[in-house]
């Protein structure tokens, strides 16, 4: 019979699909070397790399301000200061000062009146006199020719008025009443290159504020005696300078969370019962720490990005109830016979006991995660609210503990181990609602109540067991403005 | 140690389990590396880049079919990558002789393993790879297509002309020997 085509392939493949050749004796070596190297490659540049993506994004957002407008700088070394304003006897009354930081001390709001302009207008204009009129508590016109500045605003002259008067203000035996804001339209011309300047983007932020209607009297009211206390305690704490004039605040949040984590776990091979019958694991407090930059994006958005540390504890219990332990027992006995002879009998014998051993592990699942979060701002009489909704990125994660196996004993899993558990979890919901209260012109504490979902599971395929996790907590928080002194929102 | 126990210490990342592995499968794999390579260090090249990727990779592995299959195929997946960098030509060679040789089934009892292995390493770059994932990895010619980007009838023409000249040069090493 001749060999066809299909002959002669099996042949050949009978042949030498499973030849055997020689392998050299330093193979395996090279092949160590080689993996230390790819290991040592693969674990640094992560916290590298997202540190150096959150920097871009910080310096991206500071510097570069893609969503602000720009305005002329702000003379290094000028700070402002807006003083209190007699309502009473002058209908709306803007004293402004300007002061670099050798006079900041200088003036108090409760001795500017405007009777004092002139005296603040000869500091400014070397001398010259400017007359100043008002209109009762409508729109006021100033020319104030040294001091004065450049600007447009508008007034909310109905609410200055309720306000006033529901709010006793105006008497001049009180102390004066903070009105960063409520200034009608004025047409200010300035002769003062200094003054225009630095007192320029204070206006336009003004302009800004009045027209979102976020000014109201009632803050001015509930921060009388807090308004003097802050122009007084804070004159010597800046904020920093405000470059743009851009409303589009960034904010820098430090935070800490105690968390709850919700285990979802199942066994795959569940033939045993195991997954009903596995209540070794027990929930520990865990906890969050982080740093977020926040930037408002428009009309009450803001989107926040930063880098997240979370750590989910839990206790892992193993009671074995057939532990046997073997302890060898030394009987000595000392007889004496009734020749007066000792004889010590030494006898070992082994004693089995047989009982329970509890063995506790403490099991961590630590990550580094990314949160790319975006939020509508809420604002209140006094407070501000954020909804807050996005994604959390896993960009590391790591284990240590012990659990069930389907043979019902402890099983260990090391902190870099790839085998049972991911090194990245994926990606992760969030939700929170965030309540921010400030405690100063340019810091905030706020509390934020949140809810995260994991979208995958934290195993690989080669476990025996699926499993993940979703947390809850509260984070806990420092909120600082980055860009921007004077008046919050 | 079992099968199993020795993946599992390499999902572990046991490097005793992994050095197991390697015992038990190198050489089988390093003749697969011979088969796709020229020369024996090119060979050697690939075997390690292989098993650096399959201790990677193997907790993609599912404990579904054969693990040697699993290994085998990372094996010649890496041996067609290093070779994928050569760009190799897969254009027909001139044969005059249209029909193949044939030979007593006798014949070929006396070739060895070294021999036939020879016989297929001078084989051209395009028709030894095609004879080897088809003849004896067992790729379809649509897979191979896949795989080397080539048409599926390219693949078996590289077949057929491969499996003439092998003929052929058996049929004159059967000669030599008479």
């Amino acid at each position: 019979m001749k060999m066809n085509d299909k002959l002669f392939d099996d042949f050949i493949k009978e042949k030498i699909g499973n030849h055997v050749a020689t392998v050299p004796v330093d193979m395996w070596n090279k092949i160590v070397q080689e993996k230390g190297r790819d290991k040592k490659s693969i674990y640094w540049w992560q916290p590298v790399a997202a540190v150096v993506v959150v920097g871009c994004m910080a310096i991206f957002f500071g510097w570069f301000d893609p969503f602000g407008t720009s305005e002329a700088e702000f003379k290094q070394g000028s700070t402002l200061q807006y003083n209190a304003i007699d309502l009473n006897s002058h209908g709306v009354t803007f004293n402004s000062q300007l002061s670099n930081s050798a006079n900041q001390n200088s003036k108090t709001p409760e001795n500017l009146a405007p009777q004092n302009i002139s005296k603040l207008s000869n500091q400014v204009t070397n001398g010259k006199a400017v007359p100043t009129t008002f209109k009762d508590n409508n729109i006021a016109r100033q020319n104030i020719k040294s001091s004065s500045i450049k600007s447009n605003l508008k007034a909310t002259n109905q609410r200055l008025n309720a306000n006033s008067s529901k709010n006793n203000l105006g008497s001049t035996s009180r102390p004066k009443t903070w009105m960063k804001n409520n200034i009608s339209n004025e047409e200010v011309q300035s002769e003062s290159p200094i003054a225009q300047v630095a007192i320029r983007p204070y206006y336009d932020r003004f302009s800004l504020v009045s027209i979102k209607e976020k000014i109201a009297a009632q803050n001015a009211a509930s921060n009388i005696s807090l308004s003097n206390k802050k122009s007084n305690f804070f004159s010597s704490v800046d904020c920093p300078s405000d470059r743009r004039s851009g409303n589009h605040g960034l904010y820098f949040e430090l935070f800490g969370s105690p968390d709850i984590a919700f285990k979802q776990m199942e066994y795959k091979k569940v033939g045993n019962g195991i997954n009903s019958k596995d209540s070794t694991s027990n929930k520990q407090l865990s906890y969050s720490l982080g740093f977020r930059l926040t930037k408002e994006i428009g009309q009450n958005l803001l989107v926040k990005t930063g880098l997240q540390y979370a750590q989910i504890n839990e206790r892992f219990d193993y009671r074995n109830e057939n532990e046997r332990t073997v302890s060898t027992v030394i009987t000595i006995r000392t007889i004496t016979n009734s020749n007066g002879t000792t004889t010590t009998i030494r006898d070992t014998s082994l004693v089995e006991q047989i009982g329970y051993r509890v063995k506790t592990t403490y099991n961590r699942y630590r990550s580094w995660d990314v949160p790319v979060i975006l939020g509508y701002e809420l604002n209140g009489e006094g407070w501000k609210a954020n909804i807050n909704g996005g994604a959390i990125f896993n960009l590391s994660s790591t284990q240590q503990g012990e659990f069930l196996d389907t043979s019902y004993r402890p099983a260990s899993f090391s902190k870099s181990g790839p085998a049972i558990f991911k090194k990245k979890v994926g990606v992760g919901l969030y939700a929170g609602l965030s309540f921010i209260k400030e405690i100063s012109n340019c810091t905030s504490f706020f509390a934020e109540p949140y809810i995260r979902y994991s979208l995958s599971d934290r195993t690989t395929n080669a476990s025996p067991f699926t499993q993940r996790f979703h947390t809850a907590g509260i984070l806990l928080g420092i909120r600082f403005k980055l860009n921007g002194s004077g008046a919050a929102k | 140690m079992t099968e199993y126990e020795i993946i599992n210490g390499c999902l572990n990342d046991n490097i005793k389990c992994q050095r197991m592995l390697f015992e038990q499968y190198a050489g089988k794999m390093l003749a697969v590396c011979l088969r796709y390579t020229k020369t024996k260090m090119e060979a050697e090249d690939v075997l390690q880049e292989a098993f650096l990727r399959i201790f990677k990779y193997i907790h993609q592995f599912k404990f579904e079919g054969s693990f040697e299959g699993w290994i085998r195929r990372i094996v010649v997946n890496t041996a067609l990558k290093n070779i994928s960098k050569k760009k190799i030509n897969f254009s027909e060679m001139t044969d005059y002789n249209q029909v193949s040789a044939t030979i007593e089934p006798y014949a070929y009892s006396n070739l060895g393993e070294d021999v036939i292995l020879k016989l297929i390493s001078q084989l051209p770059e395009g028709y030894r790879l095609v004879f080897n994932l088809n003849v004896i990895e067992g790729y379809s010619h649509e897979e191979i297509g896949n795989m080397l980007n080539i048409q599926a009838s390219t693949s078996r023409s590289q077949l057929v002309k491969a499996r003439k000249i092998l003929q052929n040069k058996i049929l004159n090493i059967q000669k030599i020997a008479v």
